[in-house]
């Protein structure tokens, strides 16, 4: 036993001082800005195929205002973006950027019907191609659900991962956390301008307490001599320690209009006066939900399928987490193949 | 070999016997977590610090743009208007940018005149 804990020890030391002391190298995949607006960059990864072998329609990708979009492009061997480009797609990707006090006032209709028009407009110009497909994960697949329903055009395929759409279940965790009676939005902003970083992290963790304060570390201390457990755990915590604020209106809207009033699935939701309605929603349609997620519960998900006009729609249910599903070890086995296959048959 | 595998399957109780007591605990703990009594109190306890900082902010804010005034510098609120304008100019720059694009084709086709009879010419 002795021994055993001596051997640990010694494979040990080298990994607990990289984690200690260093930041893992994370988004390395080669990549060209192409256009900028405020703080939101639009990048063209570069393809890894001739273009004869490519797929003609590109694809978009849009993640979420709380954390970096670098998740989809975590290290070699587990990068969503390396997969993509070796089967052969044009990828773009619109990085948010920070927001700073001068973007408190940014509101859902800025990202929808600002932002993402002219990214996709600046896509389309760049790739040559007319029709592109989207990708939104969390809050960006609510962000892209908006403006596949207020500007369909040219859009042909549209994928959404653990997307946040249906809130009439008042006893999910995170819905409950941010009900009126248990959380004054308006005090916070009121402070902070936009919403901590900070604030939105502890609340995400506070949804499962013992595994993301302490459960991560015990498992990290377990295998803190096999170097690819290492390795995988300081990429995604390089990762999940560089949260991002939430600019403060954008916040408000997501707790008051969504979280609280449901307003997209009731129907009620406008943007700039332009009324939201789903049922103009008619790209192909595939709806990806994690089957473990404890921050957009399958049930947040599913209803969509029912409300949209897309003939072509279609539901995978994969196991797995909020961000397992596409970060995770087995995620090049169990998901990024089925995205691939699905895609791939609707790109041209 | 057996006398490491037994040190392997003590270590392997133990670690047993931890998984099993933190996996109680993380059930209890995510259910008192998401209990409103426990989300209703976390509120109230964030309230006093919250209170305290917006009151604290209000005043730097209040003493900083008086400060500012005074030695004729652009307050916090100047600044973030302009940078807000700037986000403007740059989003008219980015669309007048995008019109000139879909212009250059039609720009870079060589303009074919038709020849005019010589007599309507003089005249």
């Amino acid at each position: 036993m002795i021994r055993e804990a001596w051997d640990w020890i010694s494979a040990a030391k080298g990994n607990s001082v990289k984690i200690a002391t260093t930041r893992a190298p994370i988004a390395q995949t080669p990549r060209q800005a192409i256009w900028t607006l405020n703080k939101a960059t639009l990048y063209r990864y570069t393809p890894k195929l001739p273009p004869e072998e490519r797929h003609p329609v590109p694809l978009l990708l849009v993640f979420a205002l709380v954390n970096r979009a670098a998740i989809l492009d975590l290290r070699p061997g587990n990068s969503f973006i390396e997969h993509m480009l070796q089967k052969g797609y044009d990828v773009y990707i619109l990085d948010w950027g920070c927001p700073g006090p001068e973007d408190s006032g940014m509101r859902f209709e800025d990202y929808v019907l600002e932002y993402l028009p002219r990214a996709v407009r600046k896509l389309r110009s760049v790739s040559g191609s007319e029709t592109f497909s989207l990708l939104g994960w969390c809050i960006g697949a609510l962000l892209t659900t908006l403006y596949a329903s207020l500007r369909p055009d040219g859009l042909t395929n549209l994928i959404l991962l653990t997307a946040p759409l249906n809130f009439g279940d008042k006893n999910i965790p995170l819905v409950r956390m941010t009900a009126a009676e248990n959380f004054d939005v308006d005090r916070v902003l009121a402070v902070y301008g936009n919403m901590p970083a900070d604030f939105i992290d502890h609340g995400a963790k506070m949804l499962k307490p013992v595994e993301n304060f302490l459960g991560n570390n015990v498992r990290l201390m377990d295998n803190l001599g096999d170097v690819r457990v290492v390795d995988s755990w300081h990429a995604m915590n390089t990762w999940l320690s560089d949260g991002i604020p939430m600019a403060g209106a954008t916040f408000r809207q997501l707790i008051v209009d969504f979280y609280r009033e449901n307003k997209l699935i009731e129907g009620t939701l406008s943007l700039r006066g332009e009324k939201v309605d789903l049922a103009n929603l008619r790209a192909n349609l595939l709806d990806v939900i994690a089957e473990d997620d404890h921050i957009t519960p399958p049930s947040q998900s599913d209803t969509v399928l029912a409300k949209v006009g897309s003939a072509d729609k279609q539901e995978l249910r994969v196991p797995g987490g909020h961000i397992g599903i596409m970060a995770g070890s087995a995620a090049h086995k169990s998901t990024w193949p089925k995205i691939d296959a699905w895609l791939s048959q609707r790109s041209g | 070999m057996g006398k490491e595998k037994k040190e392997s399957s003590v270590l392997g109780m133990l670690r047993e016997v931890r998984d099993t007591g933190m996996q109680a605990w993380a059930e209890a703990a995510k259910v008192i977590a998401s209990s409103n009594p426990f989300l209703r109190l976390q509120n109230l306890m964030l309230q006093p610090g919250l209170l305290a900082a917006g009151m604290m902010r209000k005043t730097t804010e209040a003493g900083m743009a008086q400060l500012l005034g005074q030695l004729n510098l652009p307050s916090r609120g100047d600044v973030l208007s302009l940078s807000t304008r700037m986000t403007h100019i740059e989003a008219t720059l980015d669309d007048l940018g995008a019109a000139l694009e879909a212009l250059r084709p039609a720009a870079a086709r060589p303009v074919v005149r038709e020849a005019r009879p010589r007599a309507a010419a003089a005249k």
